[in-house]
């Protein structure tokens, strides 16, 4: 009798034992497979910031109608990217900057007497800076903790 | 009572052997797709380095001395290599079948082989 009632406890106990093992396999599969999504969204939307931001600039140096009017220049606390073109006799100009957080553009005519809160949202943005040296445009940009690079070579009159 | 104890027991080893089946494909699957997302931003940080590259070489028109520099690394013969964590990139100066016109093969290489590459062309300056 003692036996069997020993016997019939070890049973329950290894079946016990046996459904716990299963349940933190299923557990250990979960939390690893939801791991492994979480680290692939986040570096799939770091790898988007940076590419968007970049390729951003990129396209509107090479879309500017006349490279040789791109220069850096003072806008408000920080330098901004000024890219002018001449339209119907007037001259505009897009200044990209980098604003409270946010990269900005602001396009407009030359003598408005805009500031940098008056330009458009395109992508938060930490930092950046601009260095222009003998038409080799340097863009720094500090996106989502990492900094990125530009280079730009800037195509001007005889060349 | 007993037999019944028996076919519970072999049901659940049985349940387990399911699930570890189960695991390990699930778990492969993970695996690739996180390596899968590892090449993905080497590809995308090493095509931003090779237009880096490319400007400074429109820039320099071909000049590896001051691609060098400019961005780091060593070049021979013709050749520019840098050296990164992740890949080496390279640029090779080609014969450019248009006179006054300078090409350039830029390509990112890993050890499982090449990540991307990137073809460069600018205009000489007549001597």
């Amino acid at each position: 009798m003692k036996r069997q009632e020993l016997n019939r406890s070890v049973s329950g106990i290894a079946a016990l034992l046996m459904l716990a093992v299963f349940g933190l396999g299923i557990l250990g599969v979960l939390l690893g497979g939801a791991r492994i999504y979480k680290d692939l969204t986040a570096g799939g939307s770091d790898s988007y910031d940076s590419r968007t931001c970049l390729q951003y600039l990129r396209t509107k140096l090479n879309q500017s109608p006349d490279p040789s009017q791109i220069c850096v220049e003072p806008f408000g606390e920080q330098e901004g990217l000024f890219i002018r073109q001449t339209l119907n006799g007037q001259t505009y100009v897009t200044r990209i900057y980098c604003y409270e957080g946010w990269l900005m553009e602001l396009f407009s005519l030359d003598t408005a007497g805009f500031i940098p809160t008056d330009g458009e949202k395109i992508m938060p943005l930490e930092g950046l800076s601009f260095l222009l040296r003998e038409n080799l445009l340097t863009a720094e940009l500090f996106c989502n903790g990492q900094s990125l690079k530009l280079l730009h070579h800037i195509r001007r009159g005889s060349q | 009572m007993k037999n019944k104890a028996l076919l519970a027991l072999m049901e659940q080893v049985i349940m387990l052997l399911v699930l570890a089946v189960a695991a390990t494909v699930c778990l492969q699957v993970f695996t690739q797709a996180h390596h899968k997302a590892h090449h993905n931003t080497l590809q995308d940080q090493s095509l931003q380095q090779l237009e880096n590259t490319a400007q400074v070489l429109k820039h320099t028109r071909g000049d590896l001395e001051r691609l060098c520099l400019e961005l780091g690394g060593s070049h021979t013969d013709g050749q520019w290599i840098l050296d990164t964590e992740a890949y080496t990139l390279t640029a090779v100066l080609k014969e450019a079948p248009t006179p006054l016109l300078g090409i350039a093969e830029l390509s990112a290489v890993t050890r499982q082989g090449v990540i991307s590459t990137l073809t460069v062309s600018w205009q000489e300056v007549e001597p």
